[in-house]
């Protein structure tokens, strides 16, 4: 690894109010990668990908994107150095077309002449193609997933914060999804991936960190944290 | 018939496009902020009355000009309004936007007076537009067809720019889901100014264009308001559609009303609105997504440094203090501070009554003086007809209140936040419009020179019949009265605090807290909302008949929504949720009102001047000050060891919170 990772977490505690969620966690991400967070409910995932992305201030610790600070940017701001959220629950705009929500991206972000246009976009997407005109409201969980990776392609991102890109959605549509973030990687977009689907991890992730209680507790390759059956078992809960 | 409806036709549009103009812009400026603005009518009749000084030099061939460099101002003013008042609250709930635009409102229209003259003034007009066409046998004037046509390509001009722009996309995106659109990387903050001001333009030209057609006056926008509202809610709030629908529906329907059943001009528009919020409560094109959680209510002790046994020692002062206000009477001071103090004190118990509902469940009531003015007219027909007993007709106002507050919850509890506070806003105002057009209720003069009696049964006495002295002073009629009002004050204050400290009130606090993990318990919160507001709506009955027995009258002005804002104002001014705040409140409301009466006839321009700052600079009301200057003085700790507990860090082994729940918490910190 090099010494100056693109995105990088530095010993940052973060919360709710009162209740802090993160405690000095750490962590970096190299440009080109994919790196994955474990972990279980409840253990800071989420909470992470919120800090990085400026929607809750760290009330200790830094952010550095590119060499600069981004620790006290608000989402807007983030967003505007090429860092685009993926949220969990979508968040598509329900009253919007589907090509009004990516048009609505384009306006965003570090979108340029170099970004994807919002017809690319939809040339790689096919069933969003066949759905431009609709209403996000009248999309399937798995067509709102793709709507929503495929908005974040649209601002222009260099980094893609994906968080739990597969929950809720079919088995072969998992797939999809799992082929869609492998194309963004492709594509050289560095993507921070949430999952509680282990599996999902080892297969798309050069590299994991487990989370428990707000801090890293592990870090490793797919295959060295795929063979660590302890850290598994002790952490999830699962075997695999 | 036809020439009949052709010409119900031109004059219902005329009103409804003016309806669409500004209930556009108001239903907008929700959706995207969740602002309710309450001085919307003050813009709109700044706009009449900026194009009135724009044709003077001029005469009425600079109709045109004006009509569009007015609404430029007005909305340049909007600009400015959003970015130093409205903005430092976003995040809040929308109840701080109402007291901040109530405060706009009193600051906005007594402008109006200070730069105008007071009476109605007649707008002139260029004269290609003075004259009337004859189409078939109807005669329409031109000015009409030319509200019409303008108003129509103006609403296109709207929605077309709301459709098919860049801004119209991010506004639109913005009303759905704000954080979302931050996240894309685009900054709303900005647009929000736009979106104020443009509101604020419509609304100028809607203004300047019914300035046309009937008169300019200075209570022009406090006739609209309430209109435009009922369209707002009517069509759905946020939704620009609806404010379309609704405004051409509701002007057509007033014009129907007016021509064919005069007795519901005034009721009707509500009875409507009532109608469709009962089978629709997110209105005809509205959708539950405008109703996101936004910022809590900030209510409740915040952890005062006095302890419990202080306060009560300094509550048992102050009504020790309060008891001796009537011995002075007379001598020290004019009888007046009693008249005074005995408006503090129904005011004060009124004030505490929505408190008991909006500062424990968080209902906003927008229309509480409904409750009031039928406490106060319960008392003056019992006095009439059932029975001369005070304690009679003050029992009568209590269960009826409780009654009429059960049935209006049952049917407006079931929606909650700004269309709670809007549909209680409804009720009052079709009360409003009832009192003045029924027999019964004296219609608009009211009912007066009632007299009653302290006793059962025709054995009792007049107040003024008897006196105790105590010392050299004797204590006789008002002063009297004075005790009796402060005894059902100070029970009513241990009725409703034993209640929150009995396992119902826990239940209440849990239900504002966090109504959802209430239900999830198990708690059927409806219910316990339902009961609630059955107990504030008997408690503002007894504050309303109070006030009938000591006045000797009941009139339609005790219903006016000015009341209800200003009972609202009073219970955040003093601090919501705490009970005895709202009772300050009350004493701060009169006690400035009083002060600056005496210095000024502009004192509600300096009133509402304080209302803004305040709810800028202190929202957590006066009874928070203390708390908050803690800090600051060195030597004193945060709060006494016998203090209310404060909620702790929670101990959870599992530290990130539960994110169904907790997403559209932070979501809605905006």
């Amino acid at each position: 690894m090099s010494a100056d990772p693109l995105l990088s977490v530095d010993s940052v505690d973060a919360g709710y109010g009162d209740t802090q969620v993160l405690c000095d966690l750490s962590l970096s991400v190299e440009a080109g990668e994919i790196v994955s967070l474990v972990g279980r409910n409840g253990a800071g995932k989420t909470t992470t990908l919120r800090t990085i992305m400026g929607i809750l201030q760290p009330t200790s610790g830094h952010v550095t994107y590119d060499g600069t600070d981004i620790s006290a940017l608000d989402a807007t701001e983030t967003a505007q150095q090429g860092l685009a959220l993926v949220p969990e629950e979508r968040r598509i705009f329900p009253d919007l077309t589907v090509t009004e929500n990516l048009e609505l991206a384009a306006h965003g972000g570090t979108a340029d002449g170099d970004s994807l246009s919002v017809a690319e976009v939809l040339e790689m997407f096919e069933n969003l193609r066949e759905r431009a005109g609709n209403a996000g409201s009248s999309l399937s969980g798995g067509e709102q997933q793709m709507l929503a990776i495929a908005r974040a392609l649209v601002s222009g991102a260099d980094v893609v914060l994906l968080d739990e890109p597969t929950e809720g959605l079919a088995p072969y549509i998992v797939r999809d999804v799992m082929d869609i973030v492998a194309a963004l990687n492709d594509r050289g977009i560095t993507v921070l991936l949430v999952e509680q689907n282990v599996q999902v991890c080892l297969e798309l992730a050069d590299r994991n960190y487990l989370v428990d209680q707000g801090q890293i507790v592990y870090e490793g390759t797919a295959a060295e944290l795929g063979a660590n059956e302890d850290v598994l078992d002790r952490y999830l809960g699962v075997t695999v | 018939m036809a020439s009949e409806l052709l010409q119900l036709l031109v004059d219902g549009l005329t009103i409804g496009v003016v309806y669409v103009l500004l209930a556009a812009g108001l239903s907008v400026i929700f959706g995207v902020m969740n602002v309710i603005n309450f001085a919307h009518g003050e813009l709109f009749a700044l706009g009449a009355y900026f194009a009135l000084a724009l044709i003077a030099p001029f005469g009425g061939s600079a109709f045109f000009v004006a009509l569009f460099v007015a609404p430029l101002l007005v909305g340049i003013i909007g600009v400015g309004i959003e970015r130093f008042t409205v903005r430092p609250l976003y995040g809040r709930n929308p109840l701080y936007h109402i007291l901040l635009t109530f405060g706009l409102v009193l600051v906005i229209n007594d402008l109006i007076y200070l730069i105008w003259e007071p009476g109605s003034v007649t707008l002139p007009l260029p004269e290609m537009l003075s004259g009337s066409i004859a189409v078939l046998d109807v005669t329409a004037s031109v000015y009409n067809l030319f509200i019409i046509v303008l108003g129509a390509l103006m609403a296109i001009a709207v929605w077309a720019m709301f459709e098919f722009t860049k801004y119209g996309l991010i506004v639109r995106a913005g009303a759905q889901d704000r954080q979302m659109v931050r996240n894309l990387g685009i900054d709303i903050d900005r647009y929000y100014s736009l979106v104020f001001g443009m509101g604020a333009a419509l609304a100028a030209f809607a203004g300047i264009i019914l300035g046309g057609y009937q008169t300019v006056n200075p209570t022009m926008g406090m006739s609209v308001i309430i209109p435009a509202f009922v369209i707002v809610v009517l069509g759905g709030l946020g939704s620009f559609r609806g404010a379309v629908v609704g405004g051409l529906f509701v002007g057509l329907v007033q014009t129907a009303l007016r021509m064919y059943a005069p007795i519901f001009e005034g009721t009707g528009i509500f009875l409507l609105m009532i109608g469709v919020l009962l089978v629709r409560p997110h209105g005809l094109f509205g959708t539950d997504a405008a109703e996101e959680h936004t910022g809590d209510l900030l209510s409740g002790p915040r952890g005062g440094f006095l302890d419990s046994q202080t306060r009560t020692r300094l509550g048992l002062a102050m009504v020790g203090l309060l008891a001796l206000v009537p011995l002075g009477a007379g001598t020290l001071y004019s009888t007046y501070a009693v008249t005074l103090v005995i408006e503090i004190i129904i005011w004060g118990l009124f004030a505490l009554s929505l408190d008991f509902v909006m500062g424990y469940t968080g209902l906003v009531s927008l229309g509480h003086a409904l409750f009031y003015g039928l406490g106060a007219y319960t008392v003056a027909l019992g006095l009439s007809h059932v029975s001369q007993s005070a304690f009679v007709v003050i029992g009568l106002a209590i269960v009826l209140s409780a009654v009429i507050a059960w049935g209006i919850g049952f049917l407006s509890i079931r929606v909650s936040g700004v269309y709670f506070a809007m549909i209680t806003l409804g009720f009052a105002e079709l009360f409003y419009n009832m009192l003045g057009q029924l027999d019964i209720t004296g219609g608009s003069d009211g009912l007066f020179g009632l007299s009653t009696y302290y006793g059962l049964a025709g054995i009792g006495v007049e107040l003024d019949e008897i006196a105790v002295f105590l010392g050299p002073v004797a204590i006789t009629g008002q002063s009297l009265f004075y005790y009796i009002a402060l005894s059902a004050l100070v029970a009513s204050f241990l009725l409703t605090r034993r209640m929150l400290n009995s396992p119902f009130g826990a239940v209440l606090k849990s239900i504002r807290e966090n109504e959802q993990r209430a239900t999830f318990i198990g708690y059927e919160t409806t219910v316990y909302k339902r009961r609630a507001f059955v107990v504030s709506g008997a408690l503002a009955g007894l504050a309303g008949g109070l006030f009938t027995l000591n006045a000797g009258y009941a009139t339609p002005s005790l219903v006016d929504w000015l009341n209800s804002g200003e009972v609202i104002v009073m219970v955040i001014l003093g601090g919501m949720g705490t009970l005895y705040g709202p009772i300050i409140g009350s004493g701060i409301f009169f006690g400035l009102e009083e002060l600056l009466t005496g210095f000024t006839d502009r004192w509600r321009l300096v009133l509402g001047t304080i209302f803004v700052l305040f709810v800028i600079l202190l929202p957590g009301g006066l009874v928070s000050l203390p708390s908050r200057l803690a800090p600051a003085l060195p030597g004193t700790p945060g709060r006494g060891p016998n203090s209310e507990p404060e909620p702790k860090p929670e101990s959870n082994p599992d530290p990130e919170p539960a994110t169904d729940v907790d997403d559209a918490h932070t979501r809605g910190d905006d």
